[in-house]
């Protein structure tokens, strides 16, 4: 009869003395397993024993069993409602001296992480915890029972809206393949701390928001063969109208700061109303790891700019933090950086927000529309003969001749096209439109625009023509602009509106022009940026 | 071959105690080399790895007995945990350290121990895992065909460091590494703890969390690893629950240590015959608890244990006879005339022909024998002690039930009765292993006496 030399071991025992498997030799049997309402940091044989209890607490209990199950949401909602903030940060920085190079001795994956302050809180600035990757966030070992009591409180206030914002926050993570709570004992923290709250949408999320960070976490991958990985993730904090501040804070001037850690953007005052952090960092560091990207805004104390927002000069001056993005292996492309919310630092994913805004993925919008979307301005999207839309591979160009309170006349400028080709003046040869052989101009310019970006785009000479007053001998040619009217009036409904349009402002009398008369063929073909329309010529003057 | 024992805090350097005495007796191949950890290296048990019986240096058979600091100590001399780390000129990092360890734990005065606490070890370590000293003391691993770590996972010094120390290795070592882990094999005495001691609860709850860790993180990154500790309340021949006061830090030898040393002989068969376990317990046979005595271990003759503890029972009985006082001054009356001889008289009958001949091959001129002798002497007192270390040991973990020497054994016979019958005995041992001179250099009393006991034990083993 044998037993083993083991405290504790119940299971089968071989009969022959000597080595045996433990359990299936590999993983830790199952009477083993501690009571995970008893894990004491001290107990765990490394510096990181705080992270590693949490870690293990989130795996196995639930809020109530075990004081850090309840610190983490504490901390959690601590710094989604913006009491507490995340500060980046780097175990190799001096400041850490020899107890951070041993602490990376043991991990050096732990390099990288965020303390997690409170700043207004009545010390003035007190840690109350950092990050780490398998557990998001672990609590401090001093925090007294007292100090948790005024976080909470502090939290209490917001704390409905910041389950809300959590929910959202981990609606877009599953969205993307990148929650598991059976994977990832954080996000089974998570899930535990938002109890019922579920998010059906990630509203809030993109408009009323920050994601700041990041935190290093451990995130599920999807694919089996490293089902997990760390990767930098952007935590949300709460901060109602951050979309529209941010979109209206583009009408300033972007600039870099003077000692170059940031990209503000200054008010006429010269005060920066923004900043985007760019931090400086040792050769061997990450400006990303320690918040590239990040927005803060500061006060306001002139005016904005009136023109378009300064997109091209902002991009540029944020290029440092989209290379290090594809440093840590991030695609920064547009589609990326939308379908990535939660791992993109929140310069981008704004910036990327307010072009979506001001740019459906589906609308090929003019340039001048455009701009009036930045400024917030909705391009409507219900029918009227104020809009029209033309399908073109899989995106629709749209011309608008008024939105809101702004007359941008495209769809008149286009009829104008349309109705010089129709009476004569230019023809259409070999898909484009020209004159006497040569490239239809005006003004001594094009006519309309013909590249992929801005298709069927009027030039600024033509937008002006349309703008003003029509030429009064247009007035006392109403038999043709009624065939004009008539011919187009069957076509798709953007040359329907545009000939309408044209037609309408040609009469002067601000009333429309009635289809009538003979009506021409639609033969001629044109084609520009992938699009091919068909044109016709009054049928009175012959082939 | 050459295996490479790294033994981490006490109950790694019980361990090592253990694995001394068989390579001493032979049981054990002699190519173990010992790297011993722990913070405290001037307490009865360090000292006593260091030199066990008195065999230092070159005569230690693990190599060497020192133990080391995980840490710089001449640095941080008496600094608590905090104090190797906390300093005024860096608030941050400050702050970082008050969030990761609480009062109590920053102020262990780690020179002393870990008090329990494995992550305080953890750190401690990671610290000298920094220094250029614990490199040094490192970079023999490259030269190992194995390497061996061993110690407690309950302990503040062992669990703290295992973890860690088996990564660090790694970066000097790519072949097989297996571990010996100890679980609970003592208690703590109730209600003596002082200040910081280790209490059966923090044994217990160390435990727990050790294994779990061991199991996640260390047992991945080693080949193969045994476990041992006590079953339970169970209690047997062998099998001895302990209990120790507050903070002893001699040692207490115990079968456990045997069993987890016989690991370090089965855990590369085991490997071998199955690549996919990590972890392995040891079951003991209750019914024949002698059964680690019947192995053969890795005594090259294939004799079991039994039969090697058997023989260095006989070789002490015969070292103490001949280094008894009686013994000692009729060979010392002999070989230094004008003195004693009156005395005791001036026959060497008694020890024989063979011994005064590796005499003579020493040195010649009777005078200078005596020097020769009084040498030998010194050699033949310190084998004694030698050979009494592995004994008492062996003695102590079995009972002599269990030990079963065998009855009608002539030479045990004759150890148990006169003067007569061991010297008779000591001379039919020596009959014709007398030393010659050596070819360059000079025979040393020393070598006579290692020559000789050896002759004995030679015998002894055939037995």
């Amino acid at each position: 009869m044998t037993t083993a030399l083991l405290h504790s071991y119940s299971a089968n025992v071989p009969e022959r003395p000597g080595l045996f498997p433990l359990g299936d030799g590999t993983n830790l049997p199952a009477e083993w397993q501690p009571d995970p309402r008893q894990y004491q940091p001290a107990a765990l044989p490394t510096p990181f024993a705080r992270a590693e209890a949490t870690t293990l607490v989130l795996e196995q209990s639930a809020p109530g069993e075990h004081p850090l199950f309840d610190q983490f949401g504490w901390m959690l909602l601590g710094v989604v409602s913006g009491v507490l903030r995340l500060a980046p940060d780097d175990l190799r920085d001096d400041r850490y001296d020899n107890f951070g190079k041993a602490l990376l001795q043991v991990d050096d994956g732990a390099r990288y992480f965020s303390r997690v302050v409170w700043p207004d809180g009545a010390s003035g600035g007190l840690l109350f915890g950092a990050s780490y990757r398998t557990c998001l966030l672990w609590p401090h070992a001093r925090r007294v029972a007292s100090q948790w009591n005024a976080l909470a409180q502090a939290i209490q206030g917001r704390q409905s809206e910041a389950l809300v914002l959590l929910a959202q926050w981990r609606e877009a993570l599953r969205r993307q393949g990148r929650w598991s709570a059976q994977l990832v004992a954080w996000q089974r923290g998570v899930d535990a701390t938002l109890g019922n709250n579920v998010a059906t949408d990630v509203d809030v999320l993109r408009t009323g928001a920050a994601l700041h960070g990041p935190v290093w976490a451990v995130v599920p991958t999807g694919d089996p063969a490293r089902p997990t990985r760390a990767e930098p993730l952007y935590l949300p904090v709460l901060d109602p109208g951050r979309f529209e501040r941010f979109r209206d804070l583009l009408q300033s001037t972007p600039r870099r700061a003077p000692d170059g850690s940031a990209v503000e953007l200054a008010d006429a005052a010269g005060a920066a109303c923004a900043r985007i952090e760019t931090p400086r960092v040792a050769a061997d560091a990450s400006t990303l790891a320690l918040g590239a990207g990040n927005l803060s805004f500061g006060q306001q104390r002139g005016a904005l700019g009136e023109g378009a927002p300064r997109l091209a000069e902002l991009e540029e001056l944020l290029e440092p933090v989209r290379l290090a993005l594809q440093k840590e292996g991030r695609a920064t492309d547009a589609a990326s950086v939308r379908a990535g919310i939660g791992f993109y630092p929140d310069a981008l994913r704004l910036l990327d927000q307010v072009k979506e805004a001001a740019a459906p993925a589906d609308l090929i919008l003019t340039s001048r529309l455009q701009v009036l979307a930045l400024r917030g301005i909705r391009v409507p999207t219900e029918d009227s003969d104020d809009i029209a839309s033309i399908d073109a591979g899989g995106k629709r160009v749209t011309l608008v001749d008024r939105v809101g309170e702004s007359a941008l006349f495209e769809l008149r400028a286009l009829g104008f096209l349309l109705f010089r080709v129709f009476s004569g003046e230019l023809a259409v040869r070999d898909g484009a439109i020209v004159s006497g052989g040569n490239p239809a101009s005006f003004a001594g310019g094009a006519m309309i625009a013909a590249d992929a970006k801005h298709p069927l785009e009027p030039s600024s000479a033509l937008y002006q023509a349309v703008a003003a007053a029509p030429p009064s001998a247009l007035a006392r040619r109403l038999a043709l602009l009624q065939r004009f009217v008539a011919t187009y009036r069957s076509a798709e409904p953007m040359l329907d509106k545009a000939a309408r349009s044209f037609a309408t402002w040609a009469w002067g009398t601000g009333t429309a022009v009635a289809g009538l008369g003979k009506r021409g063929d639609r033969a001629l073909p044109w084609r520009v940026a992938g699009l091919e329309l068909r044109l016709a010529r009054d049928p009175l003057l012959g082939p | 071959m050459s295996r490479t024992l790294i033994s981490v805090g006490g109950t790694g350097q019980h361990v090592a105690l253990a694995l001394a005495r068989l390579v001493y007796m032979g049981a054990v191949r002699n190519d173990v080399r010992l790297i011993a950890l722990d913070p405290d290296n001037e307490s009865p048990l360090p000292k006593l790895l260091e030199a066990p019986a008195g065999m230092s240096g070159d005569r230690h058979p693990l190599g060497t007995g020192q133990v080391h600091a995980p840490f710089d100590v001449s640095r941080f001399g008496d600094a608590s945990f905090e104090q190797l780390f906390v300093d005024e000129h860096h608030p941050y990092e400050r702050e970082l350290f008050e969030a990761m360890f609480d009062e109590d734990m920053a102020g262990i005065p780690v020179h002393k121990g870990m008090y329990g606490t494995p992550c305080v070890g953890a750190t401690v370590f990671a610290e000298g895992a920094n220094g250029a000293t614990f490199k040094t003391q490192l970079a023999p691993v490259a030269n190992a065909t194995q390497v061996f770590v061993c110690g407690s996972v309950v302990g503040g010094t062992g669990a703290g460091i295992m973890h860690k120390l088996v990564t660090e290795v790694r970066k000097y070592f790519q072949g097989p590494m297996y571990g010996l882990f100890m679980l609970p094999w003592f208690k703590v005495q109730a209600g003596a703890a002082t200040q910081g001691a280790i209490t059966d609860a923090t044994i217990q709850r160390n435990a727990t969390h050790g294994i779990k860790y061991f199991f996640s993180h260390t047992i991945p990154a080693l080949t193969s690893s045994v476990l041992v500790g006590y079953p339970g309340s169970e209690q047997s021949a062998v099998l001895k629950p302990l209990t120790l006061g507050a903070g002893d830090m001699g040692e207490h030898p115990h079968y456990l240590h045997l069993v987890a040393a016989h690991g370090l002989t089965r855990l590369e068969e085991a490997h071998t015959a199955n690549r996919s376990v990590k972890a392995y317990g040891v079951a003991h046979d209750e019914a024949h608890e002698d059964w680690l005595l019947a192995n053969a271990w890795e005594e090259p003759r294939g004799r079991s244990l039994r039969q090697v503890i058997r023989a260095h029972r006989v070789l002490l009985n015969l070292l103490r006879f001949l280094v008894a006082e009686k013994q000692k001054n009729a060979m010392l009356g002999y070989y230094k005339p004008g003195f004693l001889t009156g005395l005791f008289g001036g026959s060497r009958t008694a020890w024989g022909d063979d011994l005064h001949k590796s005499v003579e091959s020493a040195e010649p001129t009777q005078k200078q024998q005596g020097v020769v002798v009084e040498q030998m002497f010194g050699e033949l007192e310190q084998l004694e002690r030698e050979v009494r270390l592995c004994v008492d040991w062996a003695q102590g973990l079995f009972p002599e039930a269990l030990l079963r020497l065998p009855q009608g054994d002539p030479m045990l016979d004759a150890l148990q009765k006169g003067t007569a019958d061991q010297w008779d005995a000591i001379r039919k041992t020596w009959a014709g292993k007398a030393m010659p001179p050596k070819p360059t250099g000079k025979l040393t009393g020393a070598e006579i006496a290692r020559h000789h006991a050896r002759a004995i034990l030679d015998e002894a083993l055939k037995g």
